[in-house]
């Protein structure tokens, strides 16, 4: 079985936001626009947080994407009246949206505010329904949407290791915000396997996990930022 | 060859699932549990959000391309995309772009437009200027480019030469071209230089928007990747050396802030710290450079080499002063950058855009001859060319050679600007003083000077007394806004058009679009194919220049050089079968740099780096010759301040500032986010929602002011505020951050369109509307960091 998870090396992370954008085109996330993004109501299934401290010149400046953990301890799948989200075989915390009936109790639960709700109907200038992804299912106003790993690339990488015969190999499933990322800050594989990239780099001193002390076993780990010993 | 989507299709190797969508189900996603059968087939294209260059591999269902990739091995992106190229079928996609040529209908501006046959167009504008030839004034005719790419640069150009205007201007790096001017004046280079990020340990950056704008943009985010965390067990260090906390400050090692505009006085302090403790690289210094010690001339007077300049008038207590840079932070990078190998330093936009940015440039160039970072292994590398077949010759007739010989109108070449390409912001004054010839019709292509040219209300009164405007835009921008009539290009998907890369890589490449779709989304043509149409319905030299049946038969004939060297990344049989395979691969490369061949031989009078420039010698004492005037005459007129030797050594000449102090206390700079595209990606919803994530701003503009500034003047982080200069004024809201330095007011560029689409259209502010015209007269441009600003309570 496989256990998918995200390393995000925050040392090589430029804050650039290809990541969330690269998101948005593949999995159809429709923009917000000036008024309800202002309310807080754009979608970014992959986020990037920002945070600035200090005075100048002493000034520091933090930035951080965040997709959907895939917890494996999730506080947002218990909550659900219809089980509408749950935890998949292969550990990816997925969204059923025709079962979603809007209470939005997962929204309230998840500590690291990735769901998203569907305040309105998406709205889609006429043009852009060119570029849709068909691999990815449609919502309609009053659900809640997020990250899922790309579910649809694991899905067809899948089916061709089956029809090969074969296991994924590591490097084949690549999500939207992975495959883009510039300066190759996010990794992805099977966490089951001891020898992928993102067993190995979990393990590693600079990793950590967002409000680890909550106990929700996130599978998206960081690699916090180095410093310069001018070696 | 005609290449259609479906041959197209087969040779990429196209993935195709069932059977073939009905036409009404293609643009409907499907619901949880459907499955829609599709045809899908991937083809590549190079973006065109930035300068870039980086190649796409573009996913398609049905006709339509639904996602954007990098292509994996093409060498300047490594399969990556920053967000503007990953927001780039918004742009094919826009829903406000100009859909087929328009003809004005009413007043000039207004926006009435009338649609037109793209017959009717050409008619109109070959009608145009068949007659300004007949009558003998051919250099009626003006051309203002842009963003030219790859061959258009040489296309519009050759039709310039042979159509007989001298007014062309088009400089595709307006705003950067401090940087040339400097590498020209040491290196005899008129190109940026590429960073070997496979081998650099230690980068110090003056004011370089690594992280935000640079170029090539995708090659730098990688590289700053690459130094972080590319070689294991060792980490690079970066040092950023700006007076805001920008996103590149963020994530640097360290941050240097810096008093706007001392940018070459700091450099000079390293390397007089480095002189002093001798850490320089001798052999390099002694075997490939001029005019580090002081030298004897012909005549056997002595001059004044860079060693004694730089002891004398740059210790680091004089530098500290002028920079307000601590004594032992100079001391500690100069000690660094000497002794972790290789080391490079590295300049962007912020230096170039000053009075003093030719010089800043100079002694930044020097550090690196220092260290003998140049044309080494993690140091600058010269950007190699393709070896392009070259067109043939172009034909002049009696009417271009004489129309050819007049003045430029906008004054470059001539005193105060001796050595500048070209001077946009200067044609007003020009104009006002009165030329001894009016411009009749003016062409655009890919530029937008309404919007990107400093004060761009005076260029409007240029183009008001223009009685006939073109332009070849895909959007309707704020200058083809002002049009008389529009002959809209295609976006970067729908046309042929190859690329040159950017310098970044050393090693020669460029790229390929071809169309994506089999026909463009809307009635519009490549401007290159229009070109060569409009030269030969003008016929005789003009049309004999241009040998070609369309664009990409042009292409063809200059990419047969590649295929004859037979090297590099596409080789094959036939031609035919060579340009089959670069359709494919997005491009061509061949990725061997011949490390220390360009060292041998730099292209200057001395054949080395030179820190005392000869180049800058005989092009100012050639100035002298041909205008009767003594060189201090010269240089009074240039505004330089420094006499004698100094002149052609790199030294630090202090800035001017347009505004009194008193009046103006504030220093008023912009800067770019990675989302604007230079202002070019204002029309995209996906941008505009994810525009500055320090201060989570979107769909907005703001201005950046210190707290403690803030404070004293009463303003609130929200508040509305007005900057003012003395020639104008724009309302913003503040936003407090404690990256903005102290005495500065920074704007992001990018919004405050008053064209360009719905969502680009009357948002937020535009700098350059407030910037006043200042200039840097040797290395000739316009400086936008020039300008002071008040600001109060809106
Ligand atoms: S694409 Fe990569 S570098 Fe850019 S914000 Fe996302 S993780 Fe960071
Ligand atoms: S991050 Fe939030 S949405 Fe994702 S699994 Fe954890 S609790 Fe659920
Ligand atoms: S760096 Fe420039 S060329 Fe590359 S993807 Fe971004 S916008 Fe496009």
């Amino acid at each position: 079985m496989y256990r998918w998870g995200m390393v995000i090396d925050l040392d090589k992370c430029t804050g650039c936001q290809a990541c969330v954008i690269a998101c948005r085109q593949e999995n159809n996330v429709s923009f917000a626009g000036e008024k309800e993004s202002k309310l807080g109501r754009a979608k970014f299934w992959m986020n990037l947080v920002s945070e600035v401290k200090g005075n100048y010149p002493d000034v520091e400046m933090r930035f951080i994407p965040i997709p959907c953990m895939h917890c494996d301890r999730p506080p947002c799948t218990i909550v659900c009246p219809v089980a509408a989200t749950y935890k998949n075989p292969e550990g990816i915390v997925a969204q059923v949206y025709p079962r979603c009936i809007g209470v939005r109790m997962c929204i309230s639960n998840c500590p690291y505010s990735v769901r998203y709700f569907n305040w309105y109907e998406p709205t889609w200038p006429e043009e852009y329904k060119k570029g849709f992804n068909p691999d990815v299912y449609q919502r309609r106003k009053g659900i809640t949407e997020k990250c899922n790993f790309c579910i649809q690339r694991i899905r067809k990488a899948k089916e061709k290791a089956k029809r090969e015969k074969r296991r994924i190999r590591e490097g084949e499933v690549i999500p939207a915000c992975v495959e883009t990322c510039p300066s190759e800050a996010i990794y992805f594989g099977d966490l089951n396997d001891s020898k992928s990239q993102v067993s190995k780099l979990s393990k590693s001193r600079r990793a950590f996990r967002l409000l680890e002390e909550m106990g929700t076993e996130p599978k998206v780990y960081y690699l916090k930022e180095g410093e310069w010993n001018g070696g | 060859m005609k290449i259609n989507r479906r041959q197209l299709l087969k040779l990429i190797g196209a993935a195709t699932f069932g059977m073939t969508l009905p036409e009404e189900l293609l643009h409907a996603l499907p619901k949880e549990g459907e499955w829609i059968p599709y045809e899908e087939y991937w083809s590549t294209g190079i973006c065109l959000q930035c300068p870039g260059g980086c190649g796409l591999r573009i996913r398609s269902i049905m006709r339509w391309p639904v996602k954007l990739e990098g292509i994996k091995d093409y060498p300047i992106n490594k399969g990556r995309l920053c967000p503007k190229g990953q927001s780039g079928l918004q742009v094919l996609y826009d829903p406000d772009r100009v859909r087929h040529p328009l003809k004005r209908k009413g007043k000039r501006g207004e926006g009435n437009w009338e649609k037109i046959s793209w017959e009717e167009g050409i008619d109109l504008v070959t009608q145009r200027l068949k007659t300004l030839r007949q009558e003998g004034n051919p250099h009626h005719l003006m051309l203002l480019g842009g963003r030219y790419r790859g061959h258009m640069a040489e296309l519009m150009a050759r039709f310039m030469e042979a159509y007989g205007s001298p007014n062309h201007l088009g400089n595709p790096v307006r705003g950067s071209e401090g940087i040339l001017k400097g590498h020209l004046f040491t290196m005899g280079v008129k190109d940026f230089l590429a960073t070997h990020w496979e081998k650099v340990n230690y980068v110090l950056s003056f004011g370089t928007s690594l992280l935000e704008a640079s170029r090539p943009s995708l090659r730098n985010l990688w590289g700053y990747g690459f130094l972080r965390r590319g070689r294991p067990g060792i980490r690079g260090k970066m040092v950023q050396i700006e007076p805001r906390f920008s996103v590149t400050a963020s994530k640097a090692d360290q941050w240097v802030p810096i008093q706007p505009g001392t940018d070459g006085a700091l450099a000079l302090g390293i390397a007089y710290w480095i002189i002093q403790e001798k850490k320089y690289d001798y052999p390099f210094i002694d075997r490939y450079t001029f005019g580090f010690n002081d030298w004897k001339d012909s005549d056997g007077k002595t001059h004044m080499g860079f060693k004694t300049l730089v002891l004398k008038e740059y210790s680091p207590k004089q530098v500290s002063s002028l920079t307000g840079v601590p004594e032992e932070t100079i001391a500690r990078i100069a000690q660094e950058f000497s002794s972790h190998l290789p080391s490079i330093a590295i300049t962007g936009r912020g230096v170039g855009m000053q009075t003093n940015g030719t010089y800043a440039q100079m002694a930044v160039d020097c550090l690196n001859a220092l260290v003998g970072s140049i044309d080494h292994p993690g140091g600058v590398l010269l950007q190699r060319k393709p070896p392009f077949k070259k067109w043939p010759a172009i034909q002049r007739d009696g009417i271009a050679e004489k129309s050819l010989s007049k003045p430029r109108l906008d004054g470059a070449g001539n005193l105060p600007f001796p050595f500048a390409d070209e001077i946009p912001s200067n044609l007003l004054e020009r104009i006002q003083k009165g030329t001894s010839y009016p411009i009749d019709t003016l062409l655009l292509y890919y530029t937008n000077p309404l919007f990107s040219l400093p004060e761009p209300e005076t260029f409007r009164n240029v183009i008001e007394r223009i009685p006939f405007i073109v332009s070849f835009s895909p959007f309707m921008d704020e200058t083809t806004m002002f049009s008389d009539l529009v002959l809209p290009d295609g976006t970067y998907f729908e046309r042929w058009q190859d690329d040159h890369v950017e310098p970044g890589l050393g090693f020669p490449m460029f790229g390929l679009r071809s169309p994506t779709l089999d026909k463009p989304l809307y009635d519009t043509r490549n401007t290159g194919d229009v070109i060569i149409h409009i030269a030969k319905r003008i016929g005789g030299s003009v049309g004999k220049s241009f040998p070609w049946k369309d664009f990409q038969e042009a292409l063809k004939e200059a990419t047969k050089g590649i295929f004859v060297t037979k090297r590099g990344s596409v080789q094959a049989k036939d031609f035919d079968e060579f340009w089959k395979v670069l359709i494919e691969r997005g491009g061509w490369w061949d990725s061997f740099y011949p490390f220390g061949e360009w060292r041998e031989k730099f292209n200057t009078p001395s054949g080395k780096f030179e820190f005392y420039s000869l180049t800058m010698e005989r092009a100012l004492k050639e100035v002298s010759k041909r205008n009767r005037k003594g060189l201090d005459q010269i240089l009074k007129e240039m505004k330089v301040e420094a006499r004698g030797d100094k002149v052609f050594l790199p030294h630090f000449e202090r800035p001017r500032w347009v505004g009194e102090e008193k009046e103006f206390p504030f220093y008023l700079i912009h800067y770019k986010l990675m989302t604007t595209a230079e202002g070019r990606g204002a029309n995209q919803p996906f941008l505009q929602e994810i525009l500055g994530p320090h201060l989570k701003e979107k769909w907005d503009s703001w201005v950046e002011i210190n707290p403690e500034t803030a404070q004293k003047m009463g303003i609130q982080d929200g508040d509305f505020i007005w900057v003012e200069s003395n020639t104008g004024k724009l309302r913003g809201k503040a936003r407090v951050f404690p990256g903005a330095h102290p005495n500065v007011i920074h704007i992001p560029y990018g919004q405050g369109h008053k064209a360009y689409g719905r969502w680009a259209k009357g948002r937020g502010m535009n700098p350059n509307d407030i910037l006043v015209r200042e200039y840097d007269y040797l290395g000739g441009f316009v400086s936008p960091f020039s300008t002071r600003v008040k600001v109060y309570k809106a």
